[in-house]
């Protein structure tokens, strides 16, 4: 997994990070949010995150659509669409992010051990490439089963490979399905109740 | 670990899902969903905990990205 990292533009709120030397491990922006697209990020010589994977899903390394009035008319649709998708993951990212963001104050509270924003970023970054694979994964398990539903088997079975990690999926699934079958016999409950009632009530009017 | 207050939503791990998915007709069933964003919860919260444990271990006073680059191995391993 590649961390893209580039170096903080100069105007970024007023901390002493000082701009990193080449090929050092400076601090990263997480601005993927908050700016947009911009030029392709310069690849750091000697950079150790370079080489892993064929800029997968490099979100900030995408050119904006182009410019060029000249462009034929599908282009410039396929670069709207492609644009509009392009921002369709930058904000699912934001979300994660934001939701990342609130599990780690948890965590940091809880452990008294505050967390520095480029770590949040880098694990924020990880759950949305995480969510990648988990999806492939579920979409060929639910396949291989000749069913075009997900269902809780296949979330088991995605939580192979850690065995606490399967007991605790498991009981939770446990839970979830004692849960419902509890709200359905609530529901039940409740339908007979307001049968006998109303069948009270209109005896009750045939009467008096 | 369990009564985290914050964890992901159910619309956002449908959405999140459904971005990366190959074929269009693919669904995801409510409580596969749940347990969906139960995993989520959980492999963010591991990830924050180990590293919080790997500076514990290393005497720091804040959970840096070197931290996280230590646990990420085994995390994904576990995942």
């Amino acid at each position: 997994m590649a961390l893209r990292r580039r170096a903080p533009p100069p105007d970024r709120e007023g901390t002493s990070l000082e701009r990193p030397p080449e090929g050092a491990r400076g601090a990263t922006t997480w601005s993927f949010a908050l700016c947009p697209p911009a030029r392709p990020v310069a690849r750091r010589r000697g950079g150790k995150y370079d080489a892993l994977l064929p800029a997968t899903a490099s979100f900030c390394s995408r050119a904006p659509a182009g410019v060029c009035p000249a462009v034929m008319e599908e282009e410039e649709e396929g670069a709207a669409e492609e644009q509009q998708r392009f921002s369709y993951r930058q904000r699912l990212k934001a979300a994660v992010h934001y939701t990342v963001g609130c599990l780690c104050e948890e965590v940091a509270s809880d452990k008294e051990m505050p967390f520095s924003k480029q770590t949040i970023a880098a694990i924020s970054e990880l759950t949305f490439r995480q969510c990648e694979t988990f999806a492939k994964d579920l979409e060929m398990f639910a396949r291989h089963a000749k069913r075009s539903t997900i269902n809780t088997e296949d979330v088991k079975l995605l939580a192979r490979r850690s065995n606490s990690l399967l007991k605790y999926i498991t009981e939770k699934n446990e839970e979830l399905t004692q849960f419902n079958t509890e709200q359905k016999a609530k529901k039940k409950k409740k339908l007979e109740d307001d049968n006998t009632k109303s069948v009270a009530a209109a005896a009750d009017k045939d009467g008096s | 670990m369990e009564g985290a207050g914050g964890g992901f939503r159910k619309d956002l791990v449908s959405k999140l899902l459904r971005v990366h998915f190959t074929d269009g007709k693919t669904k995801v069933g409510g409580d596969a969903l749940q347990l969906m964003a139960e995993l989520l919860t959980i492999f963010v919260v591991e990830a924050a905990v180990r590293s919080v444990r790997q500076a514990q271990a290393e005497d720091l006073a804040l959970v840096d990205v070197d931290q996280l680059e230590k646990v990420l191995p085994q995390l994904l391993l576990d995942f």
